[in-house]
């Protein structure tokens, strides 16, 4: 639990009294959970709150309409969701001054930031992220399989999903206006809840994440079938490190990793 | 409803013997939507085209399928025929049964069944095929030539002959190239000046023709008939609309003893100064490296001395942005440094000298006044050693191939010594002579015959100064099998022609190739030699290959040739190959402004009557787009799609084989 929710709500006041937001996109409880507010007035601050259980992306709202209109607006952001903020802003969805940051970490509320700013303690204070050693191991026995294993495995994996897109709908890096899945002349992926479209729909979903995705764990906490999308995510994304020296959201002027190259690129990867 | 005509070439025996033609055009009939498919011997001869053409009047057809060649062969031809049936030629596919097919293939009964799956797939794509229509592409008419050599100068003076307006870029303060530095030409020894110097005059003078000398190019950007192109003209700290060339400034520079690039480093000049008298414009630049103004703030000679305040010390370089429609690279070659050659005194030798010295010695306007007079102590040599193929098929030094123009500058500075040494000797070494060209070969049989040269068939393996100052040749004669040794007075080396220093740059800038020597790559050795992959963009003279005055001269004509019919139209006709964005899916990613290759994507606002950006989405730019697909595949929205093969025809022709 953090102490310091004064200084959040405080902020926010501030910002919304002095006209430099018309919005505060920040979390509320209500009941056991964590929700999203969305505070217009500086005397509804009250109801703004942050904890260890705030684990929901609030960067998924800034590309729905009702949001973008209220823009200048600020957002509760823990370094998941900053990190969401710059690859917004490398993929021009996004623009300085459009969004300040309430910056806060398991330690606190770190005050209010430009998304240079942002930038810059993200490379400061967070660059360095300890690798969870059982996610390792989890990650090596995966890689360890023959393509015929590792086939079944994700297979198994994806075989209860009932197709409701709610990780979509979580990803902030989920933004197009209508997803891959829906495009019907010709129909890429099979709609239907099946081991088949499961499958591809996943894998896709993942290649569409690769060298993108910042591992809030926002999809794997939206799915009500428990698959562990995020083993998936951290794959790719330890092999987007490895093969391109990239760690996704810290650049807000990064060029994709993949679509994009450089005399320097490393070789390996594509012989 | 799709009515589709199916054709089956037997390419005589080609397709023929391995596939069965006539079962073919049965089983086809059968695939759903075709009404009409036939097999003729051979379908790109007039009467095969003819069966196309009446079968699109007669049954009405909306799409054709021609299985035959590779459409890299007859594609054109095909789809030309179209066209003047009256259907829209890009409603005109062909299935590849010879490459893919039947010259890949011996069981004729698999190789038939695949030739059916192939026409499948094709008949399948060309139902979802639309009639599309060439772009149109505004041309800017006027040329830009790099280099200011004889190539540079005749091709911008063909194109500026032809009523088009030409820029000429030059690096150095004048133009005329190294033809400026020779003395005499081969194989009439006329005087080399002589003749090109009313060439720069007409250059300078001509109303179509602008020049840029002291400039270089810095960017190229665009596309065949819209470059623009970003010229920095350097400081000359002369006011050339002022001064008259007078003079008078570098007599008086007391800076004197910079050695001369116009003279091979033999001679002096001052640092204001002009490369030659006869230079194009005659108006000096002042050298900044050397000027002490410049360098020290201490003297300003020049500025007092200057009738009409033409001096600025304070010049700055200039970036200057200009339109062109086609590009001539004419940027020339330059002399391989023989100093990598230990054995030839590895460049120590004051006496040894290169081709480009020789020259020099050999002109009325050169350091000597045209004597003969070796560097080290100015003395007439008694015995000169030429040595042909220094580099040159020297793969050792990474150059196998010849240098082509060597045989003949030798044997003409050997005449030109023996005419002006009567008592001197002349001894060339050589590996063979090629003197392949008109009046070449009876040029060197007069060297030997009535001048006196004499001709060693062998290699050097060393050359080195005796005590005396004498520099000993030791080397073999191959014809007699014997070793030779040679006490000279002056050796000159055909040190190799190689590219200019820097020539990568401009080809990358402009999308050019080239080889592993650093020429520039033509786009097809026999059949496309001025043209270079990029579209618009021509060669001309040295910098594509070693080549001696009259084929660099035939080569800028036909560059001008290529420019003048580039400019005929006024609208460039392109294949509609292209991308195309769907702007309601676009979410700006810029993915794909990122990927594109060639630069063709790029960001449009989409604006509301009130002129309020609503949103921006990328856009192709037709006239760069070269339909490779890229952002289409790198698209995670699925906005982009590839006319003439998008998504719906891939995935239709995909699942036809399920």
């Amino acid at each position: 639990m953090v102490a310091n929710i004064n200084e959040i709500q405080s902020a926010a006041a501030a910002l919304l009294n002095e006209g430099k937001v018309k919005l505060v996109l920040g979390y509320r409880v209500r009941g056991n959970d964590r929700v999203p507010a969305f505070v217009t007035q500086a005397d509804q601050v009250g109801c703004l709150a942050y904890d260890s259980a705030c684990t929901q992306n609030l960067a998924a709202y800034l590309r729905k309409g009702e949001v973008r209109s209220r823009m200048p607006l600020a957002v509760v952001a823990r370094p998941e969701v900053m990190r969401s903020l710059m690859l917004l802003t490398a993929e021009s969805q996004i623009a300085e001054g459009q969004v300040t940051v309430l910056a806060v970490d398991e330690q606190g509320f770190h005050g209010v930031l430009d998304l240079a700013g942002t930038a810059k303690l993200l490379n400061e204070q967070y660059a360095r992220i300890a690798p969870d050693s059982s996610l390792m191991e989890q990650l090596a026995k995966i890689e360890a399989m023959t393509p015929q294993e590792r086939s079944a495995f994700w297979s198994e994996q994806f075989e209860p999903c009932t197709r409701c897109y709610a990780c979509r709908a979580a990803c902030p890096g989920c933004f197009c206006e209508r997803c891959i899945v829906e495009m019907n002349t010709p129909q890429w992926i099979s709609t239907a809840a099946e081991s088949h479209g499961n499958f591809a729909w996943h894998m896709i979903r993942a290649f569409h994440q690769a060298g993108r995705c910042v591992e809030c764990g926002a999809c794997q906490d939206a799915c009500p079938q428990g698959i562990p999308l995020m083993l998936l995510n951290h794959f790719i994304a330890r092999e987007v490190e490895r093969e391109f020296d990239a760690r996704n959201g810290y650049d807000p002027q990064a060029e994709p990793v993949i679509g994009s190259w450089k005399q320097d690129d490393k070789q390996e990867y594509i012989r | 409803m799709a009515r589709i005509g199916v054709f089956i070439c037997h390419c005589g025996e080609n397709i023929g013997r391995t596939v069965d033609c006539a079962a073919v055009a049965q089983e086809s009939a059968k695939l759903p939507g075709v009404v009409v498919s036939l097999d003729y011997k051979y379908m790109c001869s007039d009467p095969g085209q003819q069966m196309i053409k009446n079968a699109i009047a007669e049954q009405k057809l909306t799409g054709v399928v021609v299985a035959a060649c590779s459409p890299r062969m007859h594609e054109t031809t095909f789809r030309r025929a179209a066209a003047e049936a009256g259907l829209n030629p890009y409603l005109l596919e062909m299935a590849n049964l010879r490459e893919h097919c039947s010259w890949v293939h011996e069981d004729r009964p698999i190789a038939t069944g695949k030739a059916v799956d192939l026409v499948r797939v094709m008949v399948e794509k060309v139902k979802r095929n639309r009639a599309l229509y060439p772009i149109q592409v505004n041309v800017e008419p006027t040329a830009m030539v790099v280099g200011g050599g004889i190539a540079g100068i005749q091709a911008a003076l063909d194109i500026a002959a032809g009523g088009k307006k030409v820029i000429l870029v030059e690096k150095s303060p004048s133009i005329g190239g190294h033809m400026a530095r020779l003395s005499e030409t081969f194989p009439t020894l006329d005087c080399s000046q002589c003749i090109l110097t009313p060439r720069m005059v007409e250059a300078a003078s001509h109303p179509n023709i602008t020049l840029m000398t002291y400039s270089e190019v810095e960017a190229v950007d665009g596309f065949i008939g819209n470059f623009e192109v970003t010229i920095r003209k350097k400081a000359r700290y002369v006011d050339p609309a002022k001064c008259t060339g007078c003079g008078s400034c570098y007599t008086k520079c007391p800076q004197k003893k910079i050695p001369s690039e116009f003279d091979a480093l033999l001679g002096k000049r001052s640092a204001i100064y002009t490369p030659f008298p006869q230079a194009v414009p005659n108006k000096p630049v002042i050298d900044a490296e050397h000027c002490t103004m410049l360098t020290k703030g201490k003297c300003g000679v020049c500025k007092k001395i200057c009738p009409r305040d033409a001096i600025n010390y304070e010049d700055k370089d200039e970036l200057v942005k200009v339109k062109v429609g086609a590009i001539v690279l004419a940027t020339g070659f330059e002399l391989w440094d023989h100093s990598k050659y230990g054995e030839y005194g590895g460049g120590r030798l004051v006496d040894v000298i290169d081709g480009f010295q020789f020259e020099r010695l050999a002109s009325a306007s050169g350091p000597t006044a045209g004597e003969i007079r070796r560097p080290s102590d100015g003395q007439v040599p008694h015995t000169v050693v030429f040595i042909q193929c220094c580099g040159s098929r020297d793969e050792k030094q990474g150059m196998a191939y010849c240098s082509k123009i060597c045989c003949m500058y030798t044997a003409k500075h050997a005449m030109l010594y023996r005419h002006k040494v009567h008592d001197g000797r002349a001894v060339v070494f050589y590996m063979d002579i090629r003197a392949a060209g008109k009046g070449y070969d009876e040029f060197t049989r007069r060297a030997i015959e009535s001048d006196g040269a004499e001709y060693v068939r062998g290699r050097v393996s060393r050359i080195y100064r005796r005590a005396d100052g004498k520099l000993i040749v030791r080397g073999a004669d191959t014809l007699a099998g014997r070793p030779v040794s040679i006490e000279a007075d002056l050796v000159v080396l055909a040190d190799a022609v190689v590219p200019r220093k820097g020539g990568e740059k401009l080809a990358q800038m402009c999308g050019v190739g080239y080889d592993t020597n650093g020429f520039y790559s033509e786009a097809h050795p026999k059949l496309r030699p001025v043209e270079t992959a990029a579209a618009g963009v021509f060669l001309a003279g040295a910098c594509q290959a070693p080549k001696d005055i009259p084929d660099t001269v035939a080569q800028a004509s036909a560059c001008a040739a290529k420019v003048l019919g580039l400019f005929a139209a006024p609208k460039l006709e392109r294949e509609p190959i292209v991308a195309r964005v769907n702007q309601n899916l676009c979410v700006h990613c810029r993915a794909c402004i990122n990927t594109c290759p060639y630069g063709a994507t790029q960001d449009r606002e989409i604006k509301d009557r009130q002129g309020n950006v609503v949103k921006v989405v990328a856009e192709v730019n037709e006239g760069l787009c070269q339909g490779c697909g890229t952002c289409v595949a790198i698209c995670r929205s699925n906005a982009i799609d590839l006319d003439g093969f998008t998504d719906e025809q891939i995935f239709a022709e995909i699942a036809t084989l399920e």
